[in-house]
């Protein structure tokens, strides 16, 4: 299978990727939905408390039907909270994505968990939403299962320690996160296919590349073309632009200086942005290292496509309207006004899921009885059975003959 | 699975209990159970209770040629597509149809079932293999039910034809015989038995065309003929299936990329290290399958443009790709092709 | 669903404009539905875009009968609701109350790599949903006609030969070869984890033990693959291995192919890894270089030479010479001289006569879908019991409970 045939068999394809209108209308749609529901609970509640001691009708005097108001004009004006928009919701979300990684830097996790746990919030919140499940007591469960389903192995008590958080914090809600995923575990990074290009782009500047065929020049001369490369005028490193490598270990350097660089741009500001969504892990890869050195990449492309191939300057623009999400990064949000979203929230959330430490045990609880019952259980009972049938002969005295 | 399920033909010609049963003809009578629905012997038809098939044809004769149709039919089962022409398939439609009738007039019967064998023996495997193709051909149960359907009133036709032909001759015959009677005053008994003989010459007319064609035929096709002595017109040269060429292990599916081409060794001093590193090395890890993975995400989606591609543009997005088309691809003959489909 | 279960859908009141007395509502937490009084009619709170989601997909499969029970998963056998002839199995993982850490691990494993592949001689998994009380439902490719395991151990019935053999082994080694392909270590090889579908495919099952490849610093775990198809490295501990692990396991199978029982056996670790040295030849540095730095490497009593060709000529003639060549390459002792699951679909043991049978033409068993129901209710690493039919009395049998 050639590569892009691997990346369409994956779930992320077929699953996750999204135009970017479909993006926001998904996460609109999702937002409406809970919302109204916040509303509908909310405008309930006020009707009940607006009529304490109706009897019979309920009409009030002038025959209207109380707290009917579309705009609840006989509700209390603190019961009038405004439930956190769309792009509120969104901004929460987003500071919490940047949360998680701060914890997963702290805790030192594998640059893969981190990734995937990021990957799994913002998935999550296209079908989910904060208003439901705000996202302070999503992140430690997600975190969790990016550790299962990345093989690093860390037991529930470790975990809990490790995040300050309990047990049942971190476990009741990560049925429910992997609802959300629609159970796709996988999830495809373009940190991991960094080393891949590092190594042929070494192998470049060292002479010893093997060329693809229809590209039409030998390892030499692609080599000759790197060294005549010019510097990234963008960057900074003092370098001219008329300045040129002086011979392979310089090179080297240089490639190394753009694998940093690109690195550190996969592991932050690609998570926090949509570009899982709306590009697949070869282009953000390749919108990485454009921006961390744009002739260094723009000349790589170059070897992977005959020069007359149509894909290529569909490729290069895929890869640059990605840079471009890249480069404008993640919106930040501060501190304060996190806060402050925080609370509103609190007051504007779904009751229903208020407590899903409660919710899950519950649901527990329930499945355990339904579940088949267990030999020790069928034992336990069989047992209270034969006491109860030896106490129950006990009342009425042994029978004749029979032991007790 | 599917096809012990699907083998079923019209009802009334379903065997069961097709083993050695002994007809106790005679030992149990109808009489006693009038009310009792009549079963039908498949040995010797004769009419008897709480036995293996129900009576469907009022006349045990048409119920006996059924079957010997059924049988034939099995046999004989080529496909139009098999022919060149539809001019072809009927003239072969025609040839089943003699040998037919000679097993159901009992018309040297021996001779039939022995070409009916010999050919059975023969084209076993054109003939299983049209089993088959007719089988998954009628997989829609529609469609299976409407040929079902087809082929008993086809037998029903051919036998009620068959009979109405009799029947003519029959009359025909008696009527030449009621009309000599009629118009002269010879013996009553010459003119009947000439009016028999008149019935035979025709059968023996019909036979002898019949004998006249099959030698012709047989003598075209001597030698070890492939359809046991039956010759059949206008066949397709058919390319046999079973001749697919060497056998391919990958079955299709190759490992070519598109982006690169992988080395043996890159200018990587760290890879190079460990690669020389038996800490990792002795257990097995494989530094060729490490670069194959990494070189591979790297280009993984290059060239696909999800703008694009994805025309998705609602929420609804379904929890797998499996469909039933997939589902049935999967369990059935055909390969899942590499591109998805969906 | 695992749906709130206070979570109700709210009764529509009447619509009339009348209003109806109810009684005093709840608190608030636990329902937000029974506050009704009005006539105006409320709008069910409608479930997050997951939850419909997943009830949709719910509605699309229907369970027919349950054809296998366990303490892990039960197993139903079902059709498409949109096509009553269609089947599939349906493996429900119970919540299990006794696993502390949330979502098994072989669950997420089994999950993560199904949805990833697709090949014909991989089971399918068509879709994953929830049902009440956090069970997990895999929708799986049917596959009635049992497992290899069962038409190997049937001697009595079952008949078969090299061509026979070879069709088989080339579906297990394309679906070993597709898992590679894609960066998925199987490590749970075995005749009884190889269901055969109903035109006679082979599919390769439960990936309960499956991980994708590993970067090189990342330390797996070694105590993988049922024993008896283990290979060496992972006896000894090795922390860092490759997919011929698997490759091992599928040298087991070829063999087993032919003996009709497992090749090498033993009932602990330890005296398995004696049985590989005995069978195959005893691990040295010298025909395995850094085998003695391996954790769990034991310096051997004695020393008994890697087998020569003769060895397995006399065991498995019928396979040819070629078709013993290539499962020498898959026992090769050092990991590194082992034949790659690329590699051993190149050998020239395919082309060679016979040619694989095909699939219509392989030997069946009936008594399938309850073969079925068995092999996917058990979790990764199991060994079967010996009896299949023994169901009853291996659930009493505490004692014999193998390790």
């Amino acid at each position: 299978m050639t590569e892009d045939e691997v990346y369409r068999a994956s779930t992320q394809y077929r699953l996750w990727s999204f135009t970017p209108h479909a993006l926001a209308s998904l996460r609109a749609g999702t937002h409406a939905l809970a919302a109204e529901k916040v509303t509908a609970a909310r405008r309930s509640k006020r009707d009940v408390v607006s009529r304490p001691s109706a009897e019979g009708n309920g009409v009030d005097s002038n025959g209207a039907e109380e707290g009917r108001d579309a705009s609840g004009g006989v509700a209390n004006a603190a019961d009038e909270v405004e439930c956190l928009t769309l792009a509120e919701a969104q901004q929460l979300v987003d500071f919490y994505c940047s949360k998680a990684i701060e914890l997963c830097n702290h805790l030192k996790w594998p640059a893969a968990v981190k990734a995937t746990a990021l990957q799994y919030l913002r998935r999550f919140y296209l079908s989910a939403s904060p208003l439901t499940y705000p996202p302070s007591t999503i992140i430690k469960p997600t975190i969790f299962l990016a550790n299962k389903t990345e093989n690093h192995n860390l037991s529930l008590d470790e975990y809990a320690a490790k995040a300050k958080a309990t047990r049942d914090q971190i476990l009741a809600p990560e049925f429910i996160v992997s609802q959300g995923l629609r159970f796709t575990f996988d999830v495809r990074h373009p940190l991991r296919g960094l080393p891949g290009a590092y190594m042929e782009l070494l192998s470049l500047a060292d002479g010893t590349a093997e060329v693809l065929e229809g590209v039409g020049k030998t390892a030499e001369e692609l080599q000759e073309e790197l060294m005549a490369l010019p510097h990234d005028t963008k960057k900074a490193n003092g370098a001219s632009a008329a300045e040129k490598a002086a011979d392979v270990p310089s090179l080297k350097r240089r490639i190394h200086t753009a694998y940093i660089a690109a690195n550190k741009a996969l592991e932050t500001t690609a998570l926090l942005t949509d570009v899982y969504f709306l590009y697949t892990p070869s282009q953000i890869m390749f919108a990485a290292l454009l921006l961390a050195d744009t002739p260094l990449t723009t000349f790589y492309l170059t070897t992977k496509l005959p020069p007359a191939s149509p894909l290529l300057p569909r490729i290069r623009a895929a890869i640059e309207s990605c840079a471009r999400i890249l480069r404008a990064g993640p919106h930040i949000v501060s501190q304060a006004e996190a806060s402050r979203l925080k609370a509103k929230l609190e007051r504007c959330r779904d009751q229903d899921k208020l407590d899903l430490v409660g919710l899950d045990r519950a649901l527990k609880r329930d499945g355990r009885e339904e579940d088949v019952v267990t030999e020790s259980v069928a034992k336990r009972r069989k047992l209270e059975r034969e006491m109860s049938a030896r106490e129950g002969e006990e009342l009425f005295g042994p029978e004749i003959g029979r032991r007790a | 699975m599917s096809r012990l399920a699907q083998r079923s033909g019209p009802p009334a010609a379903r065997r069961e209990g097709e083993e050695d049963d002994v007809c106790p003809v005679c030992k149990s009578s109808r009489y006693l159970n009038p009310n009792m629905r009549f079963l039908v012997n498949p040995e010797c038809y004769h009419r008897i209770k709480n036995k293996f098939r129900k009576q469907t044809f009022e006349d045990i004769q048409v119920e006996r040629e059924v079957d010997i149709r059924r049988r034939v039919a099995e046999v004989f089962n080529r496909r139009e597509d098999d022919f060149n022409s539809l001019l072809d398939y009927n003239n072969y439609l025609n040839d089943v149809e003699d040998i037919t009738y000679n097993l159901i007039n009992k018309i040297d019967l021996d001779e039939s079932e022995r070409k009916l064998a010999s050919y059975a023996s023969r084209n076993q495997q054109t003939i299983s293999l049209n089993v088959q193709k007719s089988l998954q051909e009628s997989q829609n149960r529609e469609a299976r039910q409407v040929l079902e359907k087809e082929q008993a009133r086809i037998r029903r036709e051919a036998a009620r034809r068959e009979e109405q032909e009799e029947k003519r001759d029959r009359e025909e015959g008696r009527r030449d015989v009621i009309n000599m009677l009629a118009s002269s005053d010879g013996d009553a008994s010459r003119i009947a038995r000439e009016g028999q003989q008149a019935v035979l010459k025709r059968s023996k007319t019909r036979q002898a065309a019949i004998q006249k064609q099959q030698q012709a035929l047989s003598s075209d096709s001597s030698n070890g003929a492939p359809n046991g002595g039956f010759f059949i017109q206008g066949l397709k040269t058919k390319v046999e299936p079973v001749d697919e060429g060497p056998y391919d292990p990958f079955q299709g599916f190759s490992d070519k990329r598109k982006y690169f081409v992988q080395q043996n060794r890159y200018a990587w001093d760290r890879l190079d290290r460990l690669q020389k590193d038996t800490n990792w090395t002795a257990g097995g890890y494989d530094f060729r399958e490490f670069c194959s993975r990494t070189l591979c995400e790297a280009f993984s989606g290059l060239g696909v443009f999800i703008g694009e591609e994805v025309t998705r543009t609602d929420p609804a997005f379904v929890g797998s790709v499996a469909t039933v088309a997939a589902a049935e691809a999967g369990a059935g003959s055909k390969d899942i092709m590499m591109e998805d489909p969906f | 669903m695992a749906m709130s279960p206070t979570e109700t859908v709210a009764p529509s009141s009447n619509t009339k404009n009348t209003v109806v007395r109810t009684k005093p509502p709840k608190a608030p937490q636990t329902s937000n539905s029974s506050a009704t009084n009005h006539d105006k009619p409320r709008t069910a709170p409608a479930p997050q875009l997951f939850e419909s989601l997943n009830d949709e997909e719910k509605r699309k499969y229907v369970k027919d009968k349950q054809v296998g029970k366990g303490t892990y998963a039960d197993v139903f056998v079902g059709h498409f609701a949109s096509s009553p002839s269609t089947k599939i199995a349906i493996k429900k993982i119970r919540f299990n109350a006794d696993f502390k850490d949330g979502i098994s691990m072989d669950t997420i494993r089994e999950i993560r790599a199904l949805q990833e592949l697709r090949h014909p001689n991989i089971i399918a998994l068509y879709s994953v949903f929830s049902s009440k009380n956090q069970n997990l439902n895999l929708v799986l490719e049917y596959c009635p006609r049992g497992d290899l395991m069962e038409l190997i151990r049937d001697t009595d019935n079952v008949h078969y030969g090299t061509a026979d053999i070879k069709a088989w082994m080339g579906m297990l080694c394309r679906a070993v070869w597709f898992c590679h392909e894609n960066f998925i270590l199987h490590r749970d090889i075995k005749p009884n984890n190889l269901l055969i579908a109903a035109d006679g495919e082979l599919k390769l099952a439960d990936f309960g033990l499956a991980r994708s490849f590993a970067e090189p610093e990342t330390r797996m775990t070694y105590n993988m693959t049922t024993r008896f198809y283990r290979p060496p490295e992972l006896f000894y501990q090795a922390r860092h291995y490759s997919g011929v692990v698997d490759v091992w396991s599928v040298g087991c199978v070829m063999a087993e192919l032919v003996l009709r029982f497992p090749f090498i056996q033993g009932d602990t670790d330890i005296e398995t890894a004696n049985k590989i040295s005995e069978t195959i030849g005893t691990p040295t540095e010298d025909n395995w270089p850094g085998v003695t730095q391996l954790k769990a490497y034991l310096a051997p009593t004695n020393v008994v030479p890697v087998k020569r060709k003769p060895f397995y000529m006399d065991l498995f003639s019928s396979l040819g010479s070629s078709g013993v060549d290539l499962m020498m390459s898959m026992f090769a002792l050092d990991p590194r001289k082992r034949a790659t699951s690329k590699q051993v679909l190149q050998h020239e043991w395919w082309q060679q006569e016979p040619r694989p049978s095909r699939k219509e033409d392989l030997p069946k068993r009936g008594g399938g879908v309850e073969v079925m129901g068995d092999d996917l209710k058990r979790r990764g690493g199991e060994l079967p019991a010996e009896g299949r039919a023994d169901k009853v009395a291996r659930k009493i049998d505490f004692g014999a409970m193998k390790k």
